[in-house]
């Protein structure tokens, strides 16, 4: 098996080759990786090649984890963003920022799903190679058959056996902020994962508010950074908020879907799962 | 014209020509005993009139969508309606009547929810809820209609496997090349059975993204920061899409 850096070019190229053939072949594709195997070749691309350190946070976490059963996860139900954002345009000169800090690492601690060692390993690797080691907890492989017709079937999905457990720190992430944010009422602009973002008209309210949002947490055992983001603008897009702002004099952007009434999701629900045939 | 001059002016118009009709004296006829009325029916009748569904217009909806309408009330009461068709009118009837659903709840539910239900009447479909990559799949996994994608170029069917494909691999590209983490579509489904959604190849917004920013290979996008990365999608997305692309990058 011959490795290359997965660049879409590349795969492309690969891809476009065996259909010029007319050539079947196999395809696997997991978010960081891809790997095409046929008569002519076996290469497998990745992303980057990730240190040793990763993999091994990931067995020490995965192996820790299986000790303690979780609740299987609907990931249709996970929310990873929420808004308070009125309907227009708007602005604010200065906007705060509360991160909690290794997020999925803390609450994998602090629910006991993994010791305090593995924690200790984990929240001393570089934030991307951390995210990486956690993430891989939810890896997902699909391996699709593609014939000389270019048609394609689905062989199988590999899903990993700890996928649970990542979910797991998402749903609980989201149950956080989305009290940290009830703790902010009116002053509650929008969350973004393991970040929440809040409108104060003065230095001493969002320093209160600050407080309150780190009692909180210190209960929960949860550490946070905190921010002031400046030149902080919306913009009300028809489907989603597009929010523009500086973060230690960087610009920053997000794309927000808007999120849609239970009665639209009750009747999305219905078409999408109603008999045709 | 003698007899012009006679016509009194009161009666007879000048530019009516034709004679009036001698209407038949009236007979007198004995007044036929009242109709006894069916208080039963009448009751009915009007409990029909004021339950029945009606859009913004005062225009009576059709019977198979206002069975779709039941059928969406059934199901939020947590009744499996999956594999009941609309036009099957006696199963409808019999699950409203088993699960003693009244026509006026049918009719407040439809008030309530009248602008979501009308874009459905009107245009036959609905621009559907944001769903991430995996709660895509997942919704395709479930869905029984046809699948479209549109690509930028075209509109193409894809089956469940090709589209599998497709989302994957533009999933791998999106995180692959421009650090995303993840992307989000918003897909539109019809009463008839379609669901469609935008996903660009992944070499045509390659493309996009080279031309935007000058440069030769999409690797020299790494020299970019998120931010930069992020508003050029925009952008190249509104104008591969002619407009809002109903999919959004999460890039953070």
């Amino acid at each position: 098996m011959k490795k290359a850096i997965l660049t879409q070019e590349v795969l492309n190229q690969y891809i476009d080759l065996h259909k010029s053939l007319k050539m079947p072949y196999k395809l696997t594709l997991s978010t960081y990786t891809a790997r095409i195997i046929s008569n002519y070749c076996d290469i497998y691309f990745m992303k980057a090649e990730q240190p040793v350190r990763v993999f091994a946070a990931y067995n020490k976490v995965k192996l820790d984890c299986k000790k303690v059963p979780v609740a299987q996860i609907k990931t249709s139900t996970l929310q990873y963003y929420s808004t308070a954002f009125q309907h227009g345009d708007f602005y604010a000169d200065e906007i705060y920022n509360i991160d909690i800090k290794s997020a999925y690492a803390s609450i994998l601690y602090n629910d006991k799903l993994i010791s305090k060692k593995t924690y200790d390993y984990l929240i001393k690797l570089p934030k991307m190679e951390r995210l990486a080691s956690v993430g891989m907890l939810a890896s997902k492989k699909h391996h699709y058959e593609i014939d000389e017709k270019g048609e394609v079937t689905l062989d199988r999905i590999e899903r990993s056996e700890t996928s649970d457990y990542f979910f797991y720190c998402v749903k609980r992430t989201s149950e956080i902020i989305n009290h940290v944010s009830k703790h902010l009422g009116e002053a509650f602009l929008f969350s973004w994962v393991d970040g929440i973002y809040f409108y104060q008209n003065n230095e001493k309210a969002s320093i209160s508010a600050m407080k309150i949002i780190t009692d909180y947490l210190n209960e929960n055992n949860l550490k946070a950074s905190y921010d002031k983001l400046t030149e902080f603008e919306v913009k009300d897009k028809k489907e989603y908020y597009h929010c523009r702002f500086l973060k230690e004099g960087k610009l920053k952007y997000f794309n927000i879907p808007k999120i849609e009434s239970e009665t639209k999701n009750a009747i999305i629900n219905h078409l999408l799962t109603k008999s045709y045939n | 014209m003698a007899n012009k001059k006679k016509t009194p002016k009161k009666s007879a118009p000048k530019k009516a020509v034709a004679k009036p009709k001698k209407t038949p004296p009236k007979k007198q006829t004995k007044k036929a005993p009242p109709v006894p009325v069916d208080t039963k029916k009448s009751k009915a009748g009007k409990v029909r009139g004021s339950t029945a569904i009606r859009d913004s217009k005062g225009r009576y909806v059709t019977k198979l969508f206002a069975n779709e309408v039941k059928l969406t009330l059934l199901a939020s009461k947590g009744i499996d309606v999956k594999k009941v068709h609309a036009d099957n009118f006696k199963k409808i009837d019999k699950l409203i009547k088993e699960n003693k659903v009244k026509p006026q709840e049918v009719k407040k539910y439809y008030e309530k929810r009248k602008f979501i239900f009308e874009e459905l009447n009107e245009k036959g479909e609905l621009k559907g809820t944001w769903k991430n990559s995996n709660q895509l799949q997942e919704a395709i996994e479930e869905y029984q209609g046809e699948i479209f994608i549109n690509n930028g170029n075209k509109t193409k069917k894809v089956t469940k496997d090709e589209a599998s494909l497709i989302i994957n691999r533009f999933k791998t590209s999106v995180v692959g090349s421009i650090n995303a983490q993840d992307f989000a579509v918003m897909p539109t489904l019809s009463l008839s059975g379609k669901m469609t959604f935008n996903i660009p190849s992944p070499t045509k917004l390659d493309k996009e993204l080279m031309k935007y920013f000058g440069i030769e290979d999409i690797e020299e996008l790494d020299e970019f920061e998120a931010a930069e990365i992020s508003e050029a999608l925009t952008s190249v997305l509104e104008s591969i899409y002619r407009g809002e692309p109903d999919l959004v990058l999460y890039i953070s």
